[in-house]
């Protein structure tokens, strides 16, 4: 009984122990490997960043308007500054997914090969999430200015408009490229875009008769009293 | 020096061409009914002032469809030296905007510049073919200072009433005063005349490709007659009457006469930050004020489209603006009507700002520079309201305090440009 009981012990230690050696070098390759990422994404930023400021990228983004106009997008760092983070971060990641792997675990068996595949994707859609937001409130400052100086009351929600129409054209393409639900997305934005210009033809040409008339009526009056005879230049 | 702009007819008629003292340029597009009697005003005036001076007449035309260059030709006689150009359009210049209506004006003038170089000209004068006011005094007002005093440039100066040129007179003049120290009244067009001297050194060698075809050829060839160290004058011209083309909205015509100036004030930096007070320029012809008549305005509409700026620009006044301008001109807004006003110092700290931001690339450019325009229409509300009763002296005291202001404010300008650029 006592021989039985001890071997029973032993063994199940000894699996233990096995276990514990196969698993522990594979815990010390993941911890290895962020420690890693760590290392590696800070001096990739490193590098990056002062090669950036060394082809005056700030400054060059800055005389081209593009930081004033990341600023309004929620980037309020250098443009240096917001690459190198992007970088890093990128790395980061990119390393502890390799450590994931090295676990070799049935769930994430692959894991490394499947985020490589869909990184493509996920680059393409930030770039268009980056590029649509920037174009959202570039082209709504210019309506907006465009409208005020037109002196049309509504320049406000005209500018919205045209902002939040491109917000949402950006999420369609953005989640269209990312392969999620394409088919409801692609839906969802024609039923919506629709929508929204057939809820502006009724309410133009039914419920707006009156007010399209006396825009109309406004604007003719103001055309004829525009015979000012201040000139400008 | 690049001579590609130049056309291959233009080459032909340059190969062993006849050397000139003067060359008249006349720009027409569709100028029919005024162009052919103002080159043979201004050939006969030639003939009258200066008869020992070889002349050249050279019409550069847009591409007419009225056959202005023929009625030119006829209107001149077989006797004068005259030589018919189509100059090209680049696209850029198509969105320009100037008075005379003539696409493709600053290659036109750019050619001009270039025949006088060529054939060793002393002077040069371009007309734009729409004047309608030119008589034969011109040429002797317009060239004398070139041909026997030695002046580089002579600037238009025209009578013009009350309330003509408001932009001008509020903005455009009093700042290039303020920033180069030279008084001119910065009227854009009409007519210039340059030295070869000019030509050959300042003109032809300018980047015009870049620079012309954003902001202009008139307000750029002022600033760069008032900045660079040139002799200048200005001819009195009497009143501007001209077959009116029109010019297109507002805000493009503030963002495109302003932005020359910012533009042009980075450039030249260096020799605007330490200018103090001004000095008068020379005047050929009789001085000229305004004229008294104001004619019909509608104040109203322009404190309305203040008012809206102030309402719905303002997240974009608060990034422009520095927080003290900020917080007057938000104080502007409650007043009624007949008792708007925008003070005259507030207007200079506001230009100063735009300026300031322009430079520092607080906004895209061309949004920022038509931001500008509800605030000048506030401004030259305020102007209107404040001197309509008044005569036109009062008018003429009133901007010449305006100029005296952006002066005194100048200390302003060059500290935060300076302070930004460090």
């Amino acid at each position: 009984m006592n021989d039985v009981w001890g071997e029973a012990m032993v063994e199940a230690f000894r699996d233990m122990m096995k276990r514990v050696g196969l698993v522990l070098p594979k815990l010390l390759a993941l911890l290895s490997f962020i420690l890693l990422g760590v290392i590696v994404g800070l001096a990739i930023k490193a590098v990056l960043q002062r090669l950036l400021k060394a082809v005056r990228l700030d400054v060059l983004s800055e005389k081209w308007g593009l930081q004033a106009a990341l600023a309004k997008a929620g980037f309020k760092q250098p443009l240096s500054q917001v690459v190198g983070r992007l970088a890093f971060w990128t790395v980061f990641v990119l390393f502890v997914f390799m450590g994931v792997d090295a676990l070799d675990l049935p769930a994430t068996a692959g894991l490394m090969g499947k985020i490589l595949g869909f990184l493509p994707s996920v680059v393409a859609a930030g770039f268009l999430l980056l590029v649509g937001v920037l174009l959202g409130n570039f082209f709504a400052e210019a309506t907006l200015i465009a409208t005020v100086n037109a002196q049309i009351q509504e320049a406000r929600f005209i500018a919205n408009f045209v902002r939040w129409g491109i917000f949402l054209l950006t999420a369609a393409m953005v989640l269209t490229q990312l392969g999620i639900a394409k088919e409801i997305v692609v839906a969802a934005f024609s039923i919506l875009f629709g929508g929204v210009v057939l809820a502006l033809s009724i309410a133009v040409g039914l419920g707006g008769r009156n007010i399209a008339r006396d825009m109309l009526e406004r604007r003719w009056r103001k055309d004829k009293e525009d015979g000012d005879d201040v000139t400008h230049l | 020096m690049g001579e590609s702009f130049i056309p291959e007819s233009v080459r032909t008629l340059l190969n062993g061409a006849e050397p000139a003292d003067l060359v008249i340029g006349v720009l027409t597009f569709n100028d029919k009914a005024t162009a052919p009697a103002l080159a043979r005003t201004l050939t006969e005036g030639c003939a009258r002032s200066f008869p020992q001076r070889r002349t050249l007449v050279v019409n550069c035309d847009a591409g007419s469809q009225d056959e202005t260059p023929q009625c030119i030709a006829q209107s001149l006689g077989v006797d004068a030296r005259l030589w018919t150009i189509r100059h090209p359009i680049p696209g850029a210049s198509r969105t320009m905007l100037s008075e005379s209506g003539v696409p493709g004006r600053e290659t036109a003038v750019r050619i001009l510049a270039a025949i006088t170089d060529q054939l060793n000209a002393t002077a040069c004068l371009v007309v734009d073919g729409n004047m309608k006011s030119v008589d034969t005094t011109w040429s002797q007002l317009l060239a004398d200072p070139i041909l026997d005093k030695g002046i580089d440039c002579v600037l238009p100066w025209f009578r013009r009433n009350r309330y003509e040129g408001t932009l001008t007179n509020t903005l455009l003049a009093p700042l290039t005063q303020a920033l180069y120290g030279k008084r001119i009244p910065y009227h854009l067009g009409g007519a210039y005349a340059f030295s070869g001297n000019m030509i050959r050194s300042f003109l032809l060698p300018q980047p015009w490709d870049k620079e012309i075809m954003q902001y202009g050829f008139d307000g750029w060839v002022t600033t760069l007659a008032v900045a660079e160290p040139l002799q200048i004058c200005r001819a009195s011209l009497g009143p501007r009457v001209h077959q009116a083309k029109p010019m297109g909205d507002l805000s493009i015509i503030v963002a495109q006469a302003v932005g020359c100036i910012f533009h042009l004030m980075e450039r030249y930096q260096e020799k605007w930050e330490s200018v103090t007070g001004s000095v008068a320029v020379p005047t050929v012809g009789t001085p000229v004020g305004l004229g008294a008549e104001s004619g019909s305005i509608n104040v109203e509409r322009m404190v309305k489209g203040f008012r809206q700026g102030l309402r719905d620009l303002l997240p974009l006044w608060q990034l422009i603006l520095s927080a003290e301008t900020f917080q007057q001109v938000l104080e502007l807004g409650v007043d009624e009507m007949d008792r708007f006003r925008f003070p005259s110092s507030l207007w200079v700290q506001v230009v100063y700002d735009f300026a300031l931001a322009y430079h520092n690339r607080l906004l895209h450019r061309e949004h920022l520079l038509k931001a500008l325009t509800p605030l000048y229409l506030g401004y030259t509300a305020s102007f209107l309201i404040e001197t309509r009763v008044q005569g036109v002296e009062q008018v003429e005291q009133e901007l010449a305090r305006l100029s005296a202001h952006f002066e005194t404010m100048k200390p302003y300008l060059v500290q935060r440009w300076r302070w930004h650029d460090e």
